[in-house]
């Protein structure tokens, strides 16, 4: 008999915990895979209104957060009576009309113009929980009011995504719009170039330090290619690689240590590890055949670089403290200026395919290689943005060579360079 | 009573004969009457018209679903035609009628009637066109259904889908979740979050709890969102879902990606 309850009350066990595990449900994707934004006109707080600062805050806002592909836009003409409302605290906000409109997060914000202050304060709203997600007060001048709307739009990556976005932040590239191939600097979207050398020859290849305070590029004012350091804010520069031969693709360590680069004073295109100073510290290659472009792993341990050491060119990786180099690229017969992701995951890097070239990426193991683009053109010199989301290249589709922006998956592809002039050779700076 | 005097006296008892004539009377009068009745009802019987009632197919429209419910049924039987000899119409010569006096009024209304003919032609022909139009913009809209229609054992009662499929449906319609989003998308694969709630009979989500969160705040805030955003079901549920286990992962999306 104790056998037998024993053996019912598994028995109903066993039925009662079928039927608890039927009571569930799997949600194995979202049912929208970007979240509906609604980005209000930002309105005059005191003061007169200033539409032009107004539609430059909301159009350079707009540019950044639509290049992140977390949103998709609704609609301002489906706006109601909320929007034309200052809403800074989530009680001032109508969050009725929102989810009426489907938006889950809300950005309203205000600014004022006294003189030459421009005072901005912006927030971000979850709609659906109608509370206040993030906010800022910004002063600053009027002419920094697309810098403002980047730092906004950094701060709401960083709320929503935990990570910051790399929006206020500055690009490096070689442009020949004052007539010789100079240094440039300008803002992520194009904004604001500034010329950094003056050298009146052929300056290349830009590299920031990780504080973002300096550049390493290659110019050849002296005659030779040779490597320059540059202190952006001072202007101050100098030349600290002048080996005979090539003194080419600087690039700083993570830690800003040390810099390797590609010379040729022994006769073959090798990879060195030089000092900030440019002294010599240690060479990295030995091989037959060239090996440049070399770019580190955000831990500093080791360099993915281009070597013909087996024929063709092709990507490697060299482990700094052993000295072990194997080979990473094995599909292509010409790949070319790698550049290892801020995250370690991957490693973006140019193929040439029937004549022209495109832009791939891989995981450093090997695996997962995937090609980003498709033309048209020439797609060249990939360089991340610090956080890992973005790349920035050069295309020359067209016959004009400017400079491109995508997120790391290939998508969102636009133009980013002002008008005059060819751009190539980018390099993303750090947030400043 | 019948039974009583129908019953052997007890032993020890004198037999009435009185009694014993009137038992065999009436078993006679039984016997006759049952005769009797007999031959009236099979008189009756015989005489009773026969006739060949027609076949009759159930078809079950309430439990099955049925293709073509007079599939199967025989087909009617039709008389052979009988040739019967048809006498010749006989020719008749057209008689010439006269116009009659109140020929005006008459060509009058002949003219009004041909005019309404002619109306009445014209809009049949309009309707037909119409008709026409109709049928071809139906038959550019149609859309050709191939799957077959219907729950192979549907009571005819269903609501629909399952209380629980539509709440699965209503909350990933709510659900949204940018992949850039995730702190890291190679793990997209491997995120997930359980999360336990209660709908009321309204359709009113009156609780959730997290079971178990992923290790991405944005996820788990994501879904925060949609859950928000699915407080109210637009329509009531037939019972309360009480502690139903929601599993939010990415497998389908990782899989799409790859």
């Amino acid at each position: 008999m104790k056998r037998f309850c024993s053996l019912l009350f598994l028995l109903l066990t066993v039925c009662w915990a079928n039927g608890a595990a039927a009571a569930e449900i799997e949600i194995s994707a979202p049912g929208e895979q970007a979240i509906p934004l609604a980005l209000t006109r930002f309105l005059p707080q005191t003061g007169a209104p200033a539409p032009a600062v107004a539609e430059e805050l909301n159009a350079a806002l707009a540019a950044d957060l639509d290049l992140a592909g977390l949103f998709r836009f609704l609609d301002p003409q489906a706006f109601l009576s909320d929007a034309g409302r200052i809403g800074l605290f989530s009680t001032e906000v109508d969050f009725d009309q929102w989810r009426l409109l489907g938006a889950e997060v809300l950005i309203k914000g205000v600014y004022s113009v006294q003189g030459e202050q421009l005072t901005v304060e912006a927030r971000l709203f979850d709609v659906p929980n109608g509370r206040l997600l993030t906010g800022r007060r910004f002063v600053g001048r009027t002419q920094d009011v697309r810098r403002i709307a980047h730092a906004f739009a950094d701060l709401i990556l960083k709320d929503l995504t935990g990570e910051a976005g790399p929006f206020d932040a500055r690009l490096a590239f070689i442009s020949n719009r004052s007539g010789h191939k100079e240094l440039w600097l300008m803002d992520v979207d194009g904004h604001n170039p500034i010329r950094l050398t003056d050298h009146r020859s052929i300056v290349l290849n830009p590299d920031f330090s990780s504080t973002g305070k300096e550049l390493l590029f290659t110019s050849y004012r002296a005659g030779n290619p040779d490597l320059y350091r540059k202190e952006i804010f001072s202007g101050g520069e100098a030349r600290i690689a002048a080996y005979s031969g090539l003194n080419i693709a600087g690039r700083y360590a993570p830690d800003n240590s040390a810099v390797a680069a590609t010379l040729s004073r022994d006769g073959d295109p090798e990879i060195y590890l030089l000092g900030r100073d440019g002294a010599l510290r240690k060479r990295l290659t030995t091989s037959f055949g060239i090996d440049v472009d070399p770019s580190w792993s955000p831990d500093g341990r080791q360099l993915a670089f281009v070597s013909s050491r087996l024929g063709s060119p092709q990507i490697f990786i060299i482990d700094l403290a052993s000295g072990a180099a194997r080979r990473l690229t094995a599909n292509g017969k010409y790949d070319a200026t790698p550049a290892w992701s801020p995250k370690g995951d991957r490693i973006a890097f140019t193929r040439q395919e029937g004549g022209r070239f495109d832009i791939y990426s891989i995981r450093p193991d090997g695996s997962d290689e995937r090609r980003l683009t498709f033309g048209p053109g020439n797609l060249e010199h990939p360089r991340w943005s610090p956080d890992g989301r973005f790349l920035v290249y050069s295309s020359d589709a067209g016959g004009k060579k400017l400079l491109m922006v995508m997120r790391a998956d290939g998508t969102g592809a636009r133009k980013v360079t002002a008008p005059g002039g060819d751009a190539s050779h980018p390099a993303w700076s750090p947030v400043w | 009573m019948t039974a009583v005097s129908l019953r052997r006296p007890p032993s020890g008892v004198h037999a009435d004969p009185l009694a014993g004539r009137f038992l065999g009377a009436y078993l006679v009068s039984l016997l006759l009457h049952g005769l009797l009745l007999f031959g009236l009802a099979g008189g009756w019987l015989r005489s009773a018209p026969r006739e060949d009632k027609p076949p009759v197919y159930y078809v079950d429209l309430i439990h099955k679903p049925v293709l073509n419910p007079q599939a199967g049924r025989p087909e009617p039987r039709v008389a052979a035609p009988v040739s019967t000899p048809v006498a010749p119409v006989a020719r008749v010569e057209p008689k010439t009628v006269l116009p009659s006096k109140s020929l005006p009024t008459e060509r009058k209304s002949a003219k009004v009637a041909a005019g309404h003919v002619s109306n009445a032609l014209q809009k049949l022909r309009d309707e037909q066109a119409l008709q026409q139009k109709f049928a071809a913009l139906r038959q550019a809209q149609a859309v050709p259904i191939e799957t077959p229609v219907g729950l192979p054992d549907a009571r005819g009662n269903e609501a629909g889908v399952t209380s629980l499929v539509y709440v699965q449906a209503f909350i990933q319609q709510n659900w949204a979740l940018s992949p850039y989003l995730l702190a890291d998308p190679a793990k997209m694969a491997r995120t997930e979050a359980w999360v336990r709630i209660t709908y009321g009979k309204g359709g009113r989500l009156e609780s959730f709890r997290f079971e178990k969160e992923s290790r991405d705040p944005q996820f788990d805030e994501s879904i925060k969102r949609a859950l928000a955003k699915s407080k109210q079901l637009p329509s009531e549920l037939p019972v309360r879902l009480e502690d139903i286990l929601v599993v939010f992962n990415l497998k389908a999306l990782a899989e799409l990606r790859r």
